[in-house]
């Protein structure tokens, strides 16, 4: 088991009450520890509301902190003293800070600005800085890493995508070999918000601290979009209520913070993701009532659902949500069974106390840059959804901006940091940097992918690429 | 009637905005019948999902699967590629001041 070190405890203070909390921790992660899973109530129907993806992209995590509305408390690291409240609704108010903010104005430039500092990110800026650019990492989070932070197993895959190595070490590992290198300026708490299409050039705009922003106008001569995925939600009655999540945050609660985020939790989705957090959960001492999943057959790895089944949680396949129920948080789940047409088996349905649903039934591209951008986009299933048209290289149809990772087809961590590397070397050569030996290098990383992918495992990528590969580019 | 019922809770699509799976299939309907068209941002506008605070991170997909499913059933010609509404800066909410501080304002 992994120990924590959640660092100098301190006191804030939440709707009027002192709460413990860790330094380490966010507002959201330090309310979730002491047992407050109510985050504040929806604007139109005044329901309650938790937090959903704990990553800053849902919005359902927003409260006063010290006077300022509508903060992220999933985003927001703690501090001594802090003021945290519920916000009436969102829409109910102005959102009028309380007190004065302070706004900064800065210009930037860049060889290459990247967007997004999970492992496709940190690749792409590795390779484009030995190149000799100046490189740009930008990340909404306040600690770089993306995904690759709650992640405390250990990965598959070859030595070049560090096989071996747990998801955080790897995100560290990555993070401190940029550090060290002068031309790289590695950017937490900032977010693009835009990007203006006669100059090319991007605006983003960073938190440091409460009520201080800076705002950024970023001119580079490539853009690299690593800017992840978001996870899915599911339709069903009660899908809102507190104790409903993605499979992901509970991953977040869990293996970056120390804390359960429920004792008897339902996992909806038997893939890769779902399977891997339940065996996280379990080894947290968290008993998982069952993992269910719609289709025939899982599709995670054998040696992940095997691992699970013998630890006697049950992986019902050809299972369902009906509804999830409870006043005020979920207090159970009514699920039933399927045919092979996906109709309701009569009779089938079961209720089972839970106190969490955890959703994990896939991710969706995050591609809203390249979408302002009006990038060529296509709706491509086998790889997640709407994605990117690219070049070999992985330039999109917009001349100098680029795509890697989860954002350019739902992978794995190891073909994201491959995918960085060609989208790193292909923005320093766009940047009128490299030579021969990059060209080289850069083939050799197309080739990896190729090998990688052509395992039967990965025939639907494959094939979904083959929609969305342009000719031409680097090859 | 805020924390409601044990059972019997919404369906919800929208979470910024609390718009409920029956209220996507109703305003699907409207546009249709009293607009007489069915794309991407008519919807958005009419049913106002995927224009709150997280600007359809969680609900855009659904919304897309009810518009495919609708137009299919009424036999209107569907392309997946252009059921994308148009995305507008800020990509996710930012403090006014941001913008209206006047030093920003000068240039
Ligand atoms: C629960 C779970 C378990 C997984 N387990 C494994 C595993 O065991 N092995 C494996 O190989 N893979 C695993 N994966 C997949 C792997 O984590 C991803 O494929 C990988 O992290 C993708 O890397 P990325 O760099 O593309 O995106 P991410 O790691 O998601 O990083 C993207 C970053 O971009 C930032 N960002 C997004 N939009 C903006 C914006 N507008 N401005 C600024 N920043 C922005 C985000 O904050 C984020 O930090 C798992 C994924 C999940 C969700
Ligand atoms: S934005 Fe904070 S929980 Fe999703």
């Amino acid at each position: 088991m992994l120990k924590f070190d959640r660092g100098r405890p301190i006191v804030i203070n939440f709707n009027g009450k002192p709460v413990k909390a860790f330094e380490t921790e966010t507002v959201a992660a330090a309310l979730y520890a002491s047992g407050v899973i109510k985050f504040g109530y929806s604007a139109e129907r005044h329901r309650p509301r938790g937090p959903f993806c704990m990553i800053g992209k849902c919005s359902q995590c927003l409260m006063r902190v010290n006077g300022y509305p509508h903060v992220r408390t999933c985003i927001t690291p703690v501090e001594d003293g802090m003021v945290v409240e519920y916000e009436e609704g969102h829409d109910a108010e102005l959102p009028l800070p309380t007190k004065e903010m302070l706004v900064k104005r800065e210009d930037l430039e860049y060889d290459a600005a990247i967007i997004g500092a999970g492992p496709a990110g940190l690749s792409a800026a590795l390779e484009a800085s030995g190149m000799g650019a100046r490189v740009l990492v930008m990340d909404q989070s306040p600690v770089p890493g993306g995904q690759l932070v709650k992640q405390t197993h250990k990965f598959f895959g070859t030595k070049e995508t560090f096989a071996g190595m747990r998801g955080f070490e790897i995100a560290k590992m990555l993070t401190d070999k940029l550090r060290d290198r002068e031309n790289v300026d590695v950017m937490p708490s900032t977010q693009v918000i835009g990007y203006f299409r006669r100059e090319g050039s991007l605006a983003a705009f960073r938190t440091d601290g409460l009520g201080k922003y800076t705002l950024l106008r970023i001119r580079a001569k490539s853009i690299i979009v690593a800017t992840g995925a978001m996870e899915r939600s599911l339709v069903f009655p009660g899908n809102d209520l507190p104790g409903v999540m993605g499979a992901g945050a509970a991953q977040t609660l869990m293996n970056v913070f120390g804390i359960r985020p429920a004792d008897e939790p339902l996992i909806i989705g038997a893939g890769n993701v779902g399977v891997i957090v339940a065996y996280q959960a379990v080894q947290a001492g968290i008993k998982v009532k069952a993992v269910i999943d719609i289709a025939k057959k899982s599709a995670a790895y054998l040696v992940h659902s095997s691992k699970i089944r013998r630890m006697g949680i049950p992986i019902l396949m050809r299972h369902t949500i009906r509804e999830a129920y409870g006043k005020g948080r979920v207090e159970g789940a009514t699920i039933y069974k399927v045919d092979d047409n996906f109709h309701p088996i009569k009779g089938s349905e079961v209720d089972i106390e839970v106190d969490g649903v955890w959703l994990a039934v896939g991710l969706t591209p995050s591609i809203e840059v390249l979408e302002l951008m009006e990038a060529g986009i296509k709706f491509v299933p086998e790889l997640g959804g709407y994605v990117p048209l690219r070049h070999r290289n992985l330039e999109t149809t917009v001349p100098g901006v680029f795509v890697a990772g989860d954002a350019s087809c739902i992978e794995e961590a190891s073909t994201a940091m491959m995918e960085g590397r060609v989208a790193g070397i292909a923005a320093a050569m766009k940047a009128g940097l490299g030579g021969d030996e990059h060209v080289k290098r850069m083939k050799e990383a197309i080739k990896w992918l190729d090998e990688f992918r052509s395992s039967p495992h990965y025939r639907r990528i494959r094939e979904g690429l083959f929609k969305v590969t342009l000719e031409g580019g680097a090859s | 009637m805020s924390e409601g019922g044990s059972r019997g809770h919404p369906a919800i699509v929208c979470r910024c905005m609390d718009i409920t799976e029956e209220e996507m299939l109703m305003a699907f309907k409207v546009m249709v019948r009293f607009l007489g068209t069915a794309d991407p941002d008519t919807y958005r506008r009419i049913s106002s999902a995927t224009t709150g605070y997280c600007q359809g991170r969680g609900c855009l997909q659904h919304m897309q699967r009810y518009l495919a499913r609708g137009m299919r059933e009424l036999g209107i010609s569907l392309d997946m590629d252009r059921l994308v509404p148009k995305k507008r800066p800020p990509l996710q909410p930012v403090p006014m001041g941001l913008f209206y501080n006047p030093e920003v304002l000068e240039e």
